[in-house]
């Protein structure tokens, strides 16, 4: 029994085990079941493979993908990496798959973005593709290409067709891929039905002029195709026409549009709201009403209106020195009509002498002067015009304000002798207030000292709110040219007496960031180490602000690109990656004309002393060549006499420095009245700009030229100098320094050249002498448009100097005391004009407004000296000739066009002493 | 001859096979994981985005017990926030300081195991967070100053409700109708709210039409087309919510 009942208990025991354990297995089971649909359990990624358009690649972008074989599986790593890839702007669909269990194969596909090649339309019926495509926004040429925007742009189409009159046109679009790129042409089909005639056209409302007055303002016409956007211009000629009378307020627009279709006409009715007239006079003075009309066009407070009307007459009088005029206004109403009158009390114009200063003590009456940009008058002519003398006060008040002033007073009153008058600016300084304590809290990254270099407020010095704001934003600016981001700046500021504040720079410093990676993306044709030359910063670097910056601007400046982008992209903490993404600009360009070619210099010519002739030029550049920024162009000028053809092969570097290099050839042949001439040459030469703003450069040149001369008819003496049969090899350096405010019509600044050239004879050349020429150039705003400059130049030579190497002068540009080239030695036999190994020439110009409706017109008055001498040893001042002259300016954009009358108080007797000339361009 | 036991045999072959089907590593099933769902002028949407303003509820409205939010609701939530946010450049509506409170706001709503559950099932820090939530607050913004000024509702837009929904919703719910007069403020806030809805929309609708919007939803038809996959998610972040 014990035996029985012991097999009999094991027996259960074992089966209990065994139940038991598949329980447990059962349990195990399920809950392996539900953990895998309920959580991603932890995975290790194995491989990480890229797809482009179905095909394995993109080595360039993998920088871009942070999770990478070895990883945990991130949601987070993946969909950053998507949206990296995303900004490098070349795919437009990013999708990722995984495959594995626990190890994970991680496969990005990406489809590349497709750009707009070209755009066409078909059967547009006469409506020109330049009227479509400035009415297409979402298609552009070079612009991203998706099928989305297709809908959009047939809208578009359709839009830009009704406004051209063709209603219910039907647009279809097709699309073509390029081969073997990411291009794609695009092909608007259009089928229109047919446009509009103008059947009539009606007006309602209260009219004012006839029917007939109004219809024949207007280009839509009865017979005519009707056009909304002719119709839209057509009512704003209308509104003129209402203002002309006074009706500023004029409301017209189309109240009916009646289309028949059968006869495919419409009739037009508009709808005319004159609103009210406003008549406005002005009395006592004469002040254009034009100045104060456009404040009535809109609907305003009449209290406002009034007060801004008389605001701008008195400013009006005071700029014409009527310092003390006052004006009082009122409306008056009758029916549909407003009256606004003005009266005005001009008072005596007046003269205003010299500017005082009553009450500063802070600053010196030369400092006030300086802040205020006051220059002392010249002889009787005031330099301060009289409504700016009103504006003084203010620039006072403010310019104390910013140095701590808060309550400063300024008020300004007149010593007044019959029209002379006498600004005093009597300022009440007030207290000022100062930063007693400067702090700086919170800066662990950088010194408190080097943190306080950056900033413009000092203990001690005046508190100015506004400027503690700037300082807030410098303080920034500094950590993010540091490389570090996320960091904050706050001002506490405290007032610790009546008088002083104390200022907290509090700093909540950020994270110094690296650059991982550095992506270039874009440049299909351009080499990469064409962008990496360009580079400021580099992977490893920290992320200095200023220079990514200064990285965008130097990829801008090569000119090869349509758009440069430069993003920083975070990947982690102190990580990011640099993204630059650019876009090639067009390569070819094919240039035509016709024009007029002079034997001179462009800018300046003397057309009563020339050879004017037509000529076609045609001119081809490519750019970008190999990828590497280089530029090569070819010019041709053809005309009955004259054949010529220069190539130039452009890069911006020399060898891997960068100073931009020309390689010019040229090959030109001329046939003159008396001989025929060949010239060939090539130069190499290399432009350096020694600072930012491009306006010091340092050139320099090396030359070869042989000129040849043929068919000759005259001595070789009578040719003229620059076709003088010669060779040179010649090498020069030249410093230029361009501080004018606008190079064609200069109000001031300076211009400063300077040129050394030394001719050696290589290569069997003649050529053997030293030259250099400097000029300085100086112009001053002495008054209201009255501007006086000084030119001086002195060049000076020695050696082997062939006639057309030495130095001229005469003629409308440089001595108007004598014809083009004739100042100095002359040939005994021929006295033709043979030059000099020096000159020396000072130029003296006044030149000044004449009449006020004629802005650009001005007069002038000049005075030069100078001479041409056979050597240097022969320089003397006694030897200068002198020339006085009057002249009339015409200013163009290309620069004035002068007139002008020289006297030559040297010349000799029973000579021509008187010249006149025509010319356009500044003397130069 | 003894029957032969085929019956533990049968049951340790039963617990192999199955040791073979559970634990064999699933090879070759593909499965995506994340990619762009949608473009807004060239602001890019995928589905870990939406994933996580699901998950997280940053749809700026509170998710009501029995909706179900699918990823085609969400999506459209999205679009919508970046429209209002981004084509009005009012991307500085609110200043720094207030930003700052109004996350922490949104942050402190959050649940915190779910959120250390969910931060981790995304590989996500908390700061990760805000882009999604300040996207929600600048919308939040932006709606509100653009459409807070007073909606007047007349009597017979009381009327109309009053009688259009009101006393058929009544109706149908067995539940006797409170006279109009004493109803009228809360008939006046409910139409005040569909009022502003309604302008909403069509100001929403406007900045559709003007932006350039790509959706790809029909490459993630698991995702999209399948409510199950969406009724799925959102037990599960109900059980995760407790």
């Amino acid at each position: 029994m014990l035996k029985f009942t012991n097999v009999f208990k094991r027996k259960n025991r074992n089966r209990i085990i065994f139940w038991g354990v598949v329980m447990l297995y059962v349990l195990f089971l399920g809950s392996t079941v539900l953990y895998s649909q309920e959580n991603i359990a932890p995975k290790l990624i194995n491989s990480v493979s890229i797809m482009i358009d179905h095909q394995a690649g993109g080595e360039e972008i993998e920088d871009l993908i942070t999770i990478r074989p070895g990883d945990l599986f991130s949601l987070k790593k993946i969909n950053n990496s998507i949206k990296q890839i995303y900004k490098t702007g070349l795919f437009s669909e990013i999708k990722v798959l995984k495959a594995g269990g626990n190890r994970l194969d991680l496969t990005f596909l990406l489809s590349s973005r497709f750009f707009v090649r070209k755009i066409f339309f078909q059967g547009s019926d006469g409506v020109p593709g330049r009227k479509l495509r400035e009415g297409l926004f979402s298609l552009t040429e070079g612009g991203s290409f998706s099928e989305s925007k297709l809908k959009k742009a047939v809208e578009e189409i359709q839009e830009a067709l009704r406004i051209s009159g063709y209603f219910n046109a039907l647009v279809k679009v097709n699309r073509d891929k390029i081969p073997d790129s990411n291009q794609i042409d695009v092909f608007f089909e259009i089928r229109s039905s047919g446009r509009y005639e103008v059947e009539g056209v009606d007006f309602e409302g209260k009219l004012i002029f006839s029917p007939q007055k109004l219809k024949n303002s207007m280009a839509t016409r009865v017979g005519k195709v009707f056009r909304p956007k002719v119709l839209e211009k057509d009512i704003q000629k209308l509104k003129e026409l209402y203002i002309a009378e006074d009706f500023q307020r004029v409301d017209i627009k189309i109240k009916r549009q009646d289309f028949h279709e059968k006869k495919k006409s419409v009739f037009l009715v508009l709808e005319v709201l004159p609103n009210e007239k406003i008549e406005i006079s002005i009395t006592g003075a004469e002040v254009p009403l034009a100045l104060i009309k456009p404040i009535w066009e809109a609907r305003i407070f009449e209290e406002w209106g009034l007060e801004e009307g008389e605001s701008k007459i008195i400013e009006y009088l005071r700029e014409k020195r009527y310092l003390f005029a006052s004006v009082d206004s009122s409306i008056k109403r009758e029916d549909n009509k407003i009256q606004i009158i003005y009266k005005v009390s001009p008072g005596r114009k007046c003269r205003i002498e010299g500017i005082s200063f009553r009450g500063v003590s802070y600053f010196t009456v030369e400092q006030l002067e300086e802040a205020l940009s006051l220059e002392k008058n010249i002889l009787f002519l005031s330099k301060i015009s009289g409504s700016r003398l009103f504006e003084i006060p203010d620039e006072i008040k403010f310019l104390y304000r910013t140095n701590g002033f808060p309550e400063t007073d300024v008020v300004l009153n007149f010593e007044r002798r019959g029209t002379k008058v006498k600004p005093i600016f009597f300022v009440e300084e007030g207290k000022q207030l100062n930063i007693k304590i400067l702090l700086v809290e919170g800066a662990v990254l950088f010194s408190k000292a080097s943190l306080l270099k950056q900033i413009d407020s000092i203990e001690g010095g005046p508190f100015y709110s506004p400027s503690i704001q700037k300082d807030v934003e410098r303080l920034e600016k500094f950590y993010l040219n540091e490389g570090v981001r996320g960091s904050e700046v706050k001002a506490e500021v405290q007032a610790e007496d009546d008088n002083l504040y104390s200022v907290e720079f509090q700093i909540k410093e950020g994270q110094k960031v690296k650059i991982e990676n550095i992506i270039i993306t874009g440049n299909s044709n351009t080499r990469i180490n064409t962008i990496q030359r360009e580079l400021m910063i580099k992977a490893g670097d920290f992320a200095h602000y200023n220079r990514i910056r200064e990285t965008e601007r130097r990829l801008e400046n090569l000119g090869i690109f349509t758009e440069v982008n430069v993003e920083e992209i975070i990947l982690a903490e102190g990580k990011e990656n640099l993204l630059i993404r650019v876009r090639e600009g067009e390569k070819n360009y094919v240039g035509l004309g016709v024009g007029l070619e002079t034997k001179n210099e462009p800018r300046s010519f003397d057309i009563w002393n020339n050879i004017v002739r037509p000529r076609g030029t045609a001119e081809y550049i490519r750019s970008n060549i190999f990828g590497t920024a280089a530029r090569v162009s070819l010019v041709g000028q053809l005309s009955l006499k004259e054949k010529r053809a220069v190539f130039s092969w452009e890069q911006p570097y020399f060898f891997g420095i960068p100073i931009q290099t020309f390689l010019n050839a040229w090959l030109e042949q001329e046939e003159r009245k008396s001989y025929s001439f060949a010239r060939r040459g090539i130069s190499l030469s290399g432009i350096k700009h020694l600072s930012d703003k491009e306006d010091m450069v340092l050139l320099t040149t090396l030359r070869l030229a042989q000129t040849k001369l043929f068919d000759l008819k005259i001595a070789e003496a009578g040719v003229d100098r620059q076709h003088f049969p010669f060779s040179a090899t010649s090498i020069s350096g030249s410093f230029i320094w361009d501080k004018r405010s606008d190079p064609f019509n200069p109000g001031g600044g300076f211009f400063f050249s300077s040129v050394l050239e030394w001719a050696y004879p290589l290569f069997n050349a003649e050529s053997d002498f030293l030259k250099s020429y400097s000029k300085y150039q100086h112009y001053f705003l002495v008054w209201h448009q009255v501007l006086f400059s000084v030119t001086s130049r002195i060049g000076l030579g020695g050696g082997r100097m062939p006639i057309h190497e030495r130095f001229f002068a005469g003629g409308s540009n440089s001595f108007r005391g004598a014809e083009f080239d004739d100042l100095g030695p002359k040939d005994p036999t021929s006295l033709e004009p043979v030059g000099g190994k020096a000159l020396i020439l000072f130029n003296f110009e006044l030149t000044f407004p004449l009449l006020h409706q004629f802005k650009d017109l001005s007069g002038a008055v000049f005075y030069d000296k100078g001479s041409v001498f056979s050597k240097r040893n022969q320089v003397s001042l006694a030897g200068l000739q002198d020339a006085l002259g009057l002249g009339l300016r015409y200013r163009t954009p290309m620069g004035p066009v002068r007139l002008e009358l020289g006297w030559n108080l040297d010349a000799p007797k029973e000579t021509n002493s008187l010249f006149f000339f025509i010319t356009i361009g500044n003397i130069f | 001859m003894p029957k032969k036991n085929t019956f533990y045999p049968g049951l340790i072959l039963f617990m192999f096979l199955s040791t073979l089907i559970f634990f064999t590593p699933a090879k070759g099933e593909v499965k995506i994981v994340d990619g762009i769902v949608a473009v807004v002028n060239d602001d890019i949407i995928t589905l870990t985005d939406i994933r996580i303003v699901q998950a997280f509820n940053f749809l700026g409205r509170e998710m009501d017990r029995g909706v179900v939010y699918d990823y085609n609701d969400v999506l459209e939530s999205m679009i919508k926030q970046k429209l209002a946010v981004r084509m009005t450049g009012e991307t500085d509506i609110i200043g720094a300081a207030e930003l700052g409170i109004a996350l922490q706001r949104e942050l402190d709503k959050l649940n915190k195991e779910f959120l250390k559950i969910e931060l981790e099932r995304f590989d996500l820090k908390i700061d990760d967070l805000k882009e999604y939530l300040i996207e929600k607050i600048l919308y939040q913004s932006v709606i509100s100053r653009r459409f807070s000024r007073e909606i007047f509702v007349n009597l017979k837009e009381i009327e109309v409700y009053y009688e259009g929904r009101y006393l058929p919703a009544q109706k149908e719910k067995n539940q006797k109708p409170q006279p109009m007069m004493k109803i009228l403020s809360e008939i006046e806030s409910i139409v005040k709210e569909e009022k502003a809805e309604k302008q909403i929309e069509e100001w929403l609708k406007y900045l559709t039409d003007k932006a350039d919007i790509q959706v790809f939803t029909d490459k993630y038809p698991e995702y999209f087309n399948s409510l199950d996959y969406a009724r799925v998610e959102v037990a599960a972040d109900a059980r995760r919510r407790g």
